[in-house]
């Protein structure tokens, strides 16, 4: 197992920059994810490691050796792709063995290593049989069982777990994070679901259009996205995010909505583009009683009971609507009026224009 | 809660056999005229050809579908006055949404003054007027749904059946459009049907959930009670993001006091056991279950709360963004926790485990019901 870096990769076809200058570095053993929209740019970043694309300028290294000009068989990386093909003539333990063999590895050897692998993602039951009978649950585990039974370099799961029924997928991400964590194998596994990176991810880089938009761990990028794209990508129900205007009396300054104006405590030096974006997660909001002078008044739309919360729809006055995610043990139902308010410590502010976040001050 | 009134429609020991693989079984269902109904299940448990024999497009083997006291088993789709949402929502899209809309119509043979009105009629319910002319393929998505269930309301039918419309959006456009759908569901009125893999979508989007197992129905109720009380095993293990912790355990009684045992760990669960040992009748092996949510470290107060005998050890920690999963070992077992996403747990720590005492339950190891 290795690290990879990537520096300043480009890659077009024809006229679409796939690519347009990521660059990254994944240390040896960490479990790395691209977390983006369709079209980000993330299969092809996987396809250019792997050696399947080749890029229009940039750096590839694995383990420190760079992989420009090094065929994909050399580089020593698997992939394992979201549509599996495994050979459907032969049994699972023949499919995973298959580059051992291409390695001419003694057999009884290729036998101990293809049953540790089986024993780690439970299909041991499955080794005698063809995979024509496999669910779709199963044929992903020989697939991966065929990428990890190598120890490559780098590991590349292009997502893995789509079209997977929900609880499977759920059940299997679960999996897959803690064969990462016993094997330590590098893995940069690329996803469109924040919430199958979120789980399984040390660190994950959030990409659009081809560029970086923002990597670090789990909950720097859910705690403070850097960009209005990154905050309502990673989150469901998404943040909400609500433009106002920002005025500054004396010298102190306040956003005005219809519904509310919120006043920012005096901080030194601060100054706000007159548009700026509220953003304030659905959990984070909270019912308060009519008379808190912060209270905004806001009906209730539309509650949907998950466990032991509720996702609850709320219309502000103006007609503006945020998601709140509520404890079950608040009794509300639709068309009920109440008093919301959102913390201000838990408030995220955007530049209107830019979409950019603004960093306030420590106090 | 079905009273001949309101019932819309009503399946009787419905069955239905493809070459002799059963995909329905002894199916009984009473839908009520406004409710928002899901069909929740595994694949292959059957959900989407018993929509499909609400909707005509599958005969079935034996049993019979009544449409407002009707008996339509064997009437042909076009004569049932059911509107039919498929997945990626199949629609037209070279044409406009207005020809999207009259296309049910036009071959209906509707009259054009007539079709041109219901048209309108429905797109200005929807919101759709402003995007009559765009083609489809040029919408954003939360139009595209809302042209879908336009598309079928326009025939007017007696009741919506959509099969797993949400599949192929990717997560969080998913939660999006889901919102969507339950408020225009909620402001139309109109009785749906709507079959889901997906537990969060059904206990969100439900007035009642029919849980199908096997082919059949292994739960039917409202999301809030098939969350509380789930009726057996299958339902417990289905239910739940990440679904209950399931134990296998032994009850003894020692002294005044009963147990929960497993190897040398132990459950004092002595104010339940006059019902538990009512409804054990006589056997000792069951099946505990807790839900990851309602799990929680020590200390805990002493009334109401039940405390494991060994303490958690943290295996594995998953974070989900506002939340966290938890792997925990204790004793030989594995079991998860949830926690908010800034507890600080680590991997390695260890604490002690319990749950209030309303939040247990108990299923039959063989029978695999509930029992309490």
């Amino acid at each position: 197992m290795a690290s990879a870096q990537i520096v300043n990769l480009f890659k077009s076809f024809g006229k679409v920059q796939a690519v347009a200058g990521l660059s990254f570095e994944v240390a040896d053993g960490e479990f790395f994810c691209l977390l983006g929209p369709p079209g980000a740019g993330k299969t092809t970043t996987l396809r250019l490691i792997a050696g399947l694309e080749k890029p229009d300028s940039g750096q590839i290294r694995l383990g420190g050796e760079s992989m420009n000009g090094v065929h994909p068989m050399n580089r020593d990386v698997a992939m394992v792709f979201e549509d599996v093909a495994l050979y459907p003539h032969w049994t699972a333990f023949d499919n995973i063995a298959h580059p051992l063999k291409l390695r001419k590895v003694p057999a009884q050897e290729i036998r101990r290593q293809v049953i540790e692998v089986a024993e780690m993602l439970h299909i041991t039951h499955l080794l005698d049989r063809k995979p024509g009978t496999f669910s779709g649950g199963e044929r992903r585990r020989v697939a991966l069982g065929r990428a990890l039974v190598r120890r490559p370099r780098v590991l590349l799961l292009d997502q893995p777990l789509t079209d997977l029924d929900a609880k499977i997928r759920q059940e299997m991400s679960n999996e897959l994070k803690r064969l990462q964590v016993e094997t330590r194998q590098t893995m940069i596994y690329a996803t469109h679901d924040f919430e199958e990176a979120v789980g399984m991810a040390d660190r994950i880089m959030v990409v659009n259009q081809g560029k970086e938009v923002q990597t670090g761990t789990a909950e720097e990028i859910y705690e403070t996205p850097q960009t209005t794209f990154v905050a309502t990508f990673v989150g469901t129900p998404a943040m909400n995010l609500i433009p106002c205007h920002a005025a500054q009396e004396e010298n102190r300054w306040s956003l005005r909505h219809p519904d509310f104006h919120i006043n920012l405590p005096a901080f030194g030096e601060l100054a706000l583009p007159q548009e700026a974006i509220v953003g304030i997660r659905p959990e984070h909001i909270a019912v308060t009683s009519e008379s808190d002078p912060r209270a905004i008044p806001v009906r209730v739309d539309i509650v949907q009971i998950l466990g032991d919360e509720q996702i609850v729809d709320l219309s502000m006055q103006s007609g503006v609507v945020v998601k709140a995610i509520l404890p079950l043990t608040i009794d509300v139902r639709p068309g009920d009026q109440i008093s919301i308010r959102f913390p201000l410590e838990r408030i995220v502010l955007f530049d209107g224009k830019s979409e950019q976040r603004i960093v306030l001050p420590a106090r | 809660m079905a009273d001949q009134q309101n019932m819309l429609i009503r399946l009787e020991r419905l069955r239905k056999e493809f070459n002799g693989v059963i995909a329905v079984e002894g199916l009984d269902l009473d839908v009520v005229e406004g409710e928002f109904l899901c069909f929740l299940g595994p694949s292959g448990c059957g959900k989407t050809t018993t929509l499909r024999m609400i909707a005509g497009l599958e005969t079935p083997t034996a049993g019979d579908v009544y449409l407002r006291g009707r008996r339509i088993t064997h009437l042909p789709p076009q004569q049932r006055n059911v509107g039919f949402v498929f997945q990626n929502y199949a629609l037209f899209w070279h044409m406009t949404v207005y020809e999207n809309l009259a296309f049910g119509l036009r071959v209906r043979n509707v009259a054009p003054a007539d079709i041109d009105h219901r048209v309108k009629e429905i797109a200005a319910s929807l919101e759709l007027t402003d995007v009559l002319h765009e083609r489809a393929r040029r919408l954003d998505l939360s139009t595209m749904q809302r042209v879908a269930m336009a598309r079928t309301l326009v025939t007017d039918p007696e009741v919506l059946l959509l099969d797993e419309p949400l599949n192929n959006f990717r997560p969080g456009l998913r939660e999006m459009m889901r919102g969507e759908l339950k408020r225009w569901q909620m402001h139309l009125g109109r009785t749906m049907i709507y079959v889901t893999h997906d537990q969060e979508e059904a206990m969100t989007l439900g007035d009642r959930i029919l849980v199908m197992n096997a082919g059949r129905c292994a739960q039917l109720d409202t999301p809030r009670h098939i969350y509380e009380h789930p009726a057996n095993l299958f339902v417990a293990s289905f239910i739940g993001r990440p679904p209950m912790n399931l134990i296998d355990v032994r009850y003894t009684v020692e002294g005044e006091k009963a147990f929960l045992v497993r190897d040398s760990l132990r459950l004092d669960i002595t104010p339940l056991r006059e019902k538990i040992e009512r409804a054990l009748a006589g056997e000792t092996q069951l099946v505990l279950g807790v839900r990851p949510e309602h799990l929680s470290p020590g200390p805990f107060p002493e009334e109401g709360w039940v405390q494991f005998s060994l303490p958690a050890v943290v295996d594995l920690v998953q974070p989900l963004a506002r939340k966290k999963f938890l792997d925990l070992k204790i004793g030989d077992a594995l079991i998860k926790m949830v926690v908010s996403g800034t507890a600080p747990f680590r991997q390695g720590e260890r604490f002690p485990l319990g749950f209030p005492l309303h939040r247990i339950h108990l299923f039959h190891p063989t029978t695999e019901e509930a029992m309490l």
